[in-house]
């Protein structure tokens, strides 16, 4: 640290040692100078109690320089966290607490740097960097890790644009009644390659492209005196101004299209403002992910397939700079995905030939959930019509999509997930069967290993015949109301780690372990409750978790900051498990704290915090013993 | 020193131009006050003395004579030095060497040193007669392995802050455990007319 001749080199030494751990590394040198001297340097011998929880705040916190401190809560002094060198204890009154929340105990004989809070909380309010990182610290926020800064005008997500009004195309509109050799006069004097029928109050009613006068006009098919009415496409797909660029590109993939009407409210019954082009999206976006998934439906073989999944893994690991961009690259995964999906579903179907009867393919567990940020299982559970000979055809026809996804490279089946496709496959009266029976007896039905059969969707065939083994599953659930509780009760198994200490992840039972398993430890007991609350609610539908938390905050109100606090710790564990899963070419799951850096880890941490407190507020809805 | 009360120590350390506190001279001091069994950071001291850059004892304790180009005359902070330790207990490793070339330049300037002092080796040595350290591996009582028997940072050793701060870290330690052995420091103190240590 560079500064003046006088100041004192014992200050100087202090501050030298704050400026290696954050949030004290965002402080300017001058300010860590003045905290430093505003200080104390003093010894505590293991089991000496600094601070008792519920007593008010002193005049000092403390900098751990060496030793640990633990801080435990309640008549049990539970373990809330462990902290070793650079970490601080009582510093809540920074952020407005009276008392402390937990009590200190000196873990082993230590040096603390006992700092004035006064002059703290001032060199806070100097910098919102440390003032965010303080309330990640006492798990209320999400961490700036610095890497946000990366995704600014010229990256991908196309800076901070909120809606999609200077992507705008001027628009070419008329009426239905005109000719095509009209309309085509219209776009050519506009120079825009879309025409927009409108009707009445110029509400969209249907659209003209450039591609649709190569393919019926030129092709001879339509004469040029055809009413456009005759060849214009609809319905038309519609958005709001206020709708993101992203969210446009997801529409365009969900629709395969190549252009969106920008509407007064969204809906196509309103005045139309604009046309939103494909390419006007990529130009503002340097990527490309709509022609990814076009190459995807274009894709001419599997191992094809598996390269454009290799595409899509770097273009998510460039476009998640932050948590903030899950929920985002969680959607736009999960659309792609599905399409290699599709892609592989459209192989199989030409060599198994034309369905018999009525069927269904419906993802399950996190593909049903559209959780789908890394290469995951795809299995999917076929429904299909009551006869044999359809139900032996879904059969044949699932195993073929097994191995094209598997020739894509797509993960082989978790345990929980049949593996054989013959034990996915059941017809709609078998499934319901399935679902009475394991409301009716959960525990015979070793319900634990059938979770991911409530998560699922419709991926391909008839949507219908999913909705019939949903209404019976919701009759026999609401005959049964303690069947919810049983839920959960079971999503309250698997508690997160309580900290994480010198690289390694600490348990309630001072158990500290290498390696954290983020599916098990953190996303599936968030992905548990969430079903639970989602079951509760009377849904079915298939939603993703952070959905599921957001619709329960609504229905659960008194929940609601336990929600959002659990949908932030997901966004999070999602966030590290895809950022190492997409780097090392696997499913993430398992994690190495000791490889984070400190800041990460405060963030993870937080997570685990906010996730233990939705596991709390669970058990004590449905009066379990916390 | 009253036993019972809690008085303000002062843990000093000076780096000289040899060992011999009627000849040689200052060039640099560094204090830091102890109160209540802390380092109080808010309460230090530190003075680089311009009087004697010429001398090779300047390149042992590595100040560049552009810092002692820029320091203080020995008057200016052998004077602040005092009026900074007040009526404070003096604190050293080897303490006697420190506390005696302090007040030789204090006799010139018309001043005195009466402060008792209390030397980190002799709470150490009287520890050891006590059993204090029993189970402890203790290599020597000098400053390098005190601070290594108590796990403090040899940062800027050799330079009169550094030097102070190790001390006033392994100090806080020494009182404490003096207090549990039932040695009372008072008993321990020195005056600046005892012959000094050999350094």
């Amino acid at each position: 640290m560079a500064a003046a001749l006088k100041t004192s080199a014992i200050i100087l030494r202090v501050a030298d040692f704050l400026k290696g751990f954050p949030p004290f590394s965002y402080l300017p040198d001058e300010a860590l100078l003045e905290l430093a001297r505003s200080g104390r340097v003093q010894f505590s011998e293991k089991g000496e109690i600094l601070f008792d929880q519920g007593t008010a705040h002193g005049r000092y916190f403390y900098v751990i320089n060496k030793g640990s401190v633990r801080l435990v809560r309640g008549e049990k002094q539970k373990l809330s966290d462990l902290r070793g060198p650079g970490d601080f204890v009582g510093a809540g009154a920074v952020l407005g607490e009276e008392s402390h929340t937990d009590s200190a105990l000196v873990d082993e004989d230590s040096i603390l740097y006992a700092l004035d809070v006064s002059v703290f909380t001032r060199l806070c309010t100097e910098s919102p960097r440390v003032g965010r990182f303080l309330k990640v610290y006492f798990a209320s926020e999400e961490v700036d890790t610095g890497t946000a800064q990366r995704s600014g005008p010229s990256g991908w997500r196309g800076g901070t644009e909120k809606h999609l009004a200077r992507l705008q195309a001027g628009l070419v509109a008329g009426a239905a009644s005109l000719t095509v050799r009209e309309a085509a006069e219209a776009m050519r004097a506009a120079d825009n390659p879309v025409f927009l029928v409108v009707e009445a109050g110029e509400n969209p009613a249907g659209v003209l492209t450039d591609t649709d006068l190569r393919n019926e006009i030129a092709t001879g098919r339509v004469p040029t005196e055809a009413a456009v009415n005759d060849i214009m496409r609809r319905p038309v797909i519609t958005v709001s101004p206020q709708t993101t660029p992203q969210n446009a590109l997801l529409a365009m993939i969900r629709h395969g299209i190549r252009h969106l009407c920008v509407t007064e409210d969204g809906t196509p019954q309103s005045r139309a403002l604009g046309m939103i082009s494909e390419r006007s999206i990529s130009l503002s976006q340097r990527r490309d992910p709509l022609a990814l998934v076009q190459e995807i439906r274009r894709a001419d073989s599997p191992s094809s397939l598996r390269t454009m999944g290799g595409e899509l893994d770097l273009l998510l690991a460039g476009d998640l700079p932050s948590p903030d961009d899950v929920p985002w690259c969680t959607h736009l995964a999960a659309e792609t995905r599905r399409a290699m999906f599709r892609r592989v579903e459209s192989w199989a179907r030409e060599k198994a030939g034309p369905a018999p009867g009525s069927f269904a393919l419906a993802l399950t567990g996190q593909a049903g959930r559209g959780e789908l940020l890394t290469a995951t299982n795809m299995a999917a559970a076929g429904l299909t019509s009551e006869d044999e000979k359809t139900r032996t055809w879904t059969q044949d026809f699932l195993g073929r999509i097994d191995e094209g996804l598997a020739a894509a490279g797509f993960p082989a089946a978790p345990a929980a997930i049949p593996e054989e496709a013959g034990a996915r496959c059941r017809t709609v009266g078998e499934w319901c069967e399935f679902f009475r029976s394991l409301v009716r007896d959960p525990m015979g039905g070793e319900i634990w290993q059938q979770m991911a059969m409530f998560d699922l969707s419709v991926v391909a065939g008839d949507p219908a015949l999913l909705e019939t083994v949903f209404t019976a599953l919701r009759d026999e659930m609401a005959a049964r109301p303690n069947f919810i509780r049983l839920l959960a009760n079971d999503a309250l198994g698997n508690l997160p780690p309580v900290t994480i200490y010198e690289g390694y992840a600490v348990e309630a039972d001072g158990l500290a372990r290498e390696t954290i398993d983020l599916q098990d430890h953190a996303l599936g007991p968030v992905s548990d409750v969430a079903r639970v609350f989602h079951l509760d609610g009377g849904d079915l539908g298939t939603t993703g978790t952070l959905e599921r938390l957001a619709a329960a905050a609504v229905r659960f109100p008194q929940g609601a900051d336990i929600f959002a606090q659990g949908a932030r710790a997901f966004r999070v564990a999602q966030y590290f498990r895809a950022g190492q899963g997409l780097r090392d070419g696997d499913d993430g799951h398992e994690l190495r704290p000791a490889a984070l850096s400190r800041t990460e880890q405060v963030q993870l941490k937080s997570a685990f915090r906010d996730i233990g407190a939705l596991i709390a507020f669970t058990a004590n809805h449905y009066g379990f013993k916390g | 020193m009253d036993s019972k009360a809690d008085p303000r120590y002062v843990v000093f350390d000076c780096e000289t131009t040899g060992l011999d506190p009627s000849k040689d001279g200052i060039l640099t001091i560094g204090a830091v006050a102890v109160r209540d069994g802390e380092i109080c950071l808010d309460d230090e001291f530190d003075a680089i003395l311009s009087d004697w850059r010429m001398t090779s004892a300047v390149l042992v304790h590595g100040i560049t004579q552009a810092e002692a180009a820029t320091g203080e005359t020995e008057a200016q902070a052998v004077n602040k030095f005092l009026d900074y330790v007040g009526d404070a207990v003096l604190v050293g490793h080897h303490v006697g060497f420190d506390q005696k070339i302090v007040a030789h330049a204090a006799r010139r300037l018309g001043r005195d040193l009466p402060n008792p002092a209390l030397d980190t080796m002799r709470i150490a040595l009287a520890l050891e007669e006590r059993g204090a350290f029993e189970g402890r591996e203790i290599r020597g009582f000098d400053l390098d392995n005190l601070g290594a028997l108590f796990d403090v940072e040899p940062h800027d050793r050799h330079t009169a802050s550094g030097d102070a701060f190790i001390t006033a870290q392994i100090f806080i330690r020494l009182e404490r455990m003096a207090r549990k052995a039932g040695i009372d420091l008072a008993t321990l103190l020195e005056g600046d007319e005892e012959p000094a240590d050999a350094r």
